[in-house]
């Protein structure tokens, strides 16, 4: 465990330092920061505007200060007008005004000073002793825009903005939807940096995220969440990111016994090589004293790319009991906790090749190969004829051949009936006497009846093979099974030989009929050998839902779903679904509901 | 405190003026139908022409600021304030408690000299009467106008105007027949479930907004996280694919994703019956006993 926690700080530590050494972190005029105080300072969410009323005082990077009645900023436009009596301090001298204009992004300053009479002045580059006299401004160079019935996320005093990248306002009240709720502050990033959204906590139902602290390259986050196991809980992230690289870090859940530490990290090393790590440790302990339990995961990734392929490094290794032996007891605690000893590995190298079209056909190919091996010394992974494998090699070689959409008749309003065509096969060879073989075919017909409706009904067909010649019976002996969830058994798997087949037939039409709103139907019939299993969710108990993983799906499948969109941030999205002929649950209605903002 | 009371004594001589001092009428508009009461307005005529010598124009925008004798828009001109100028309710024509600051609209009246002679107060937006051209003569400036070669050369200016956009992506063969595909932007904050596309054929999946004119962002195709994030031709992750809406009625964008970042190369494409644990040469999890 402590290693794993040193590892983990080790990369920390470093990552930081390597961000602190980021070219990206160079100074950028555009993104001096600002600081705003105003008597009322309200940052509206679905216009990404900033407005400050009464007692404006704005102090850019250089020292300038200006105060005016009324502040406003577009934080996508990255400009803002101050106006309302404006006083204009720089230096030594001070310039009463009407109204002061600042475009971030041309570095152009728009200033309408009064002297004996008003004027127009123009700096260029936050040159503010050497004014352009006269110049003629752009025509909305103080446009106010009105916010109207426009929804405040967010009420302050104070606000630092950091142009293009953040806003952090001291204190906040934000509104939580069941009312305001004041913090002491409140981390607003806007970056277009995709980095700051990866996300290394684990699911749960419900998240409200709370930044409360950050940077040009640092992101804290607080998360209030809820989910079935835990119900409600707090959990904390940590963001380091440029550019080209990040490293989140989680706890979760921080208030509870059953802790999950994660980290992820990524960094594009060079144009050609990227390296992606990811760290779990599960632990069962209260508050930060010693565990009576954990268990870790450790994924990293090295990826080179080719000049029309890529090479692929993956390894795996799991530690199934990080804590030392609890002999003369074989669990931790108590039972739920069973000493582990196993911790398998696995590495692979795989080839990808870049997609290659046939000749002048519409048809499409990729081509793969690799090989690696998997090892578990404690459990092996195959015991055949008397034989353990505790180790694996093998390799692999597959393909994809596709095509484009091959229409199937000619409309003059592109209205035309398209086929589309897919198929992958692969084999993987095992040191072990056994090879297997997938290969999934596809073919989908799609037709869009005018500009509001369309269709599509596919089918696919997914066959898995396992193959141990002589030995197959030994592999994969007769079985009859029988479902925990439902206490059914099922006599056709003793037919089951290690040779399954799944057949999906998809049916969905969609109908669009504005760009705010849409909605689908899609129906799902599944035919598959071995038949699937129902099986009750983890962890078991009343209430949980029947999950269909991993043996098999639910076989008819009819799921309805409706997108409104209210504002241009804000989304409904209603899920109905409907499960057929799932063991004794003829009808498992599951409703989906999400706020997406 | 000052400026608030060199207003208040401001609207009280105007109001005083009102009612004491009506306002002479030109002769040749006395017969003029207008919207204002004519006990206690001249009669005025919006125009979208230079005003004759003895007429008045009226300018509806929104106030920057209105100190020292001057009202200013938000254009950024300063019109310079009759001594006697009024202050008016811009739906009754009456008295108003509103103050002539900033974010409020104002229809300014302009009388032949250019000087605003009364202020018609709002908390909307008013009607378009008399075009900026038509005032922008008035405007006190100090320094004579110079040309701006920022505003030059000629470059088409985005009008903002919705266009719907719709994004066509080609998903990788292998991607499943069920999977739900999204787009990330920076504008939902990297949501990664932020706009859910509609799959259309076996690789293809569409979605339709409508977007400003003149918007610039940036966006990324995912399978509802980041872990499922889309990776480039060369299974590395990339920046993310950025896009400016022109002036068009409508706009199509085409994309190709030629991975996703949770794809295993590898392991046999078994759909639901992937299993959890590491590979281990049994393709099938053993069924519960």
């Amino acid at each position: 465990v402590n290693v794993l926690r040193a590892l983990l700080a080790l990369l920390t530590f470093a990552a930081t330092l390597a961000l602190g050494t980021s070219p990206s972190a160079a100074a950028d005029v555009s993104r001096d920061p600002l600081s705003l105080s105003a008597s009322a300072v309200t940052f509206y969410g679905d216009r990404y505007v900033i407005v400050g009323d009464g007692n404006v005082n704005v102090t850019l990077s250089d020292g300038t200060r200006i105060t005016g009645d009324t502040f406003q900023m577009d934080l996508r436009l990255n400009r803002f007008v101050i106006a309302g009596g404006v006083r204009v301090t720089f230096g030594a001298r001070t310039i009463d005004g009407a109204a002061f204009s600042e475009f971030l992004d041309f570095h152009r300053t728009y200033f309408v000073p009064i002297t004996t009479e008003p004027d127009r002045w123009t700096f260029l580059d936050g040159d503010f002793a050497h004014p352009l006299l006269g110049r003629e401004m752009p025509g909305d160079v103080f446009a106010l825009p009105e916010m109207g019935d426009e929804h405040a996320f967010i009420r302050s005093k104070r606000a630092l903005i950091v142009p293009r990248e953040s806003v952090r306002f001291t204190p906040a009240s934000i509104d939580s939807g069941l009312g305001w709720t004041p913090t002491p502050n409140f981390f607003l990033n806007f970056s277009k940096n995709p980095n700051f959204a990866q996300n290394s906590l684990a699911g749960a139902n419900v998240d409200v995220p709370y930044p409360f602290a950050g940077s040009s390259h640092l992101l804290s986050t607080a998360h209030l969440r809820y989910d079935s196991a835990d119900k409600i809980f707090g959990s904390v992230e940590q963001h380091l990111v440029t550019d080209r690289s990040y490293v989140v870090a989680s706890i979760n859940p921080v208030t509870r016994p059953g802790k999950q530490y994660n980290l992820v990290a990524y960094d594009r090393v060079s144009p050609n090589l990227g390296v992606q790590l990811f760290l779990e440790e599960n632990t069962f302990q209260h508050g930060f004293s010693r565990p009576y339990f954990a268990s870790g995961y450790a994924h990293a990734q090295i990826t080179e790319a080719l000049r029309s392929s890529y090479l692929q490094l993956n390894a795996n290794a799991y530690y199934n009991s990080l804590l030392a032996n609890p002999a003369p007891l074989t669990y931790y605690e108590n039972p739920s906790y069973p000493w582990t000893p196993d911790h398998p590995a696995d590495t692979s190298l795989l080839w990808q090749g870049f997609d290659h079209r046939i000749n002048q056909l519409p048809i499409y190919y990729r081509l793969r190969s690799g090989f690696g091996l998997t090892h578990n010394s404690y459990s092996p992974l195959l015991t055949l004829g008397g034989t353990t494998y505790p180790t694996e090699w093998y390799h692999s070689v597959g393909g994809s051949l596709y095509s484009s959409p091959l229409r199937l008749n000619r409309d003059k309003l592109s209205r035309d009936l398209l086929l589309n065509l897919t198929l992958d096969s692969q084999r993987q060879w095992f040191s072990a006497p056994h090879h297997i073989d997938t290969m999934s075919s596809g073919a989908t017909l799609s037709k869009a009846f005018d500009r509001h409706v369309s269709a599509y009904v596919g089918y696919t067909v997914t066959q898995t093979s396992d193959h141990y010649g002589a030995q197959q019976l030994e592999a994969y002996p007769p079985t009859i099974p029988t479902s925990q969830a439902t206490g059914q058994t099922y006599p056709g798997y003793a037919a089951f030989q290690g040779f399954g087949t799944t057949r999906s037939l998809v049916a969905s039409v969609i109908y669009v009929p504005s760009t705010k709103i849409s909605g689908s139907l899609i129906y799902r019939s599944n035919s598959d050998f071995p038949v699937p299993i129902p099986e009750p969710a983890y962890p078991p108990g009343p209430g949980y839902f029947i999950l269909p993983s991993p043996y098999g799906v639910a076989p008819q499948l009819l799921t309805a779903n409706l997108r409104v969109r209210l504002t241009p941030t804000i989304q409904l999205d209603f899920t109905r679904a409907y499960a057929f002929g799932w063991g004794n649950w003829h009808l498992t209605p599951q409703w989906g509901f999400q706020i997406e903002k | 405190m000052m400026r608030r009371r060199s207003w208040l004594s401001a609207l009280a001589i105007c109001g005083a003026l009102c009612v004491a001092l009506p306002l002479r009428v030109p002769a040749q508009f006395a017969a003029t139908p207008t919207p204002m009461p004519r006990a206690t307005l001249p009669p005025i005529e919006a125009t979208a022409t230079p005003a004759p010598s003895g007429r008045i124009i009226r300018y509806a925008g929104q106030l920057l600021d209105v100190q020292r004798g001057f009202a200013f828009f938000t254009t950024g001109d300063g019109f310079r304030l009759d001594p006697q100028v009024r202050t008016i309710d811009a739906a009754t024509g009456g008295p108003t408690a509103l103050r002539p600051v900033t974010r409020v609209y104002a229809r300014a009246s302009f009388d032949a000299s250019g000087r605003i002679v009364e202020l018609a107060l709002s908390r909307r937006p008013l009607p378009a009467e008399a075009t900026y051209d038509d005032i922008r003569r008035f405007a006190v400036a100090l320094s004579p106008r110079t040309q701006n070669p920022d505003l030059g050369g000629g470059v088409p200016g985005m009008t903002g105007k919705p266009v719907q956009v719709t994004f066509y992506v080609q998903v990788p063969p292998r991607t499943p027949l069920y999977a739900d595909v999204y787009l990330a932007t920076d504008v939902s904050g990297w949501s990664a479930t932020a706009i859910k596309m509609d799959r259309i054929d076996a690789l293809h999946y569409r979605v339709s907004r409508d977007i400003n004119s003149g918007t610039h962002f940036f966006y990324r195709y995912t399978r509802g996280s980041w872990n499922a994030a889309e990776r480039g031709r060369d299974g590395l992750e990339g920046k993310p694919r950025e896009l400016t809406v022109g002036n068009g009625d409508v706009r199509r964008k085409d994309d190709v994703v030629y991975h996703w970042g949770d794809e295993d190369g590898l392991a046999p494409d078994l759909g639901n019956q992937a299993m959890p644990t590491p590979f281990t040469g049994q393709p099938f999890p053993r069924p519960p006993k």
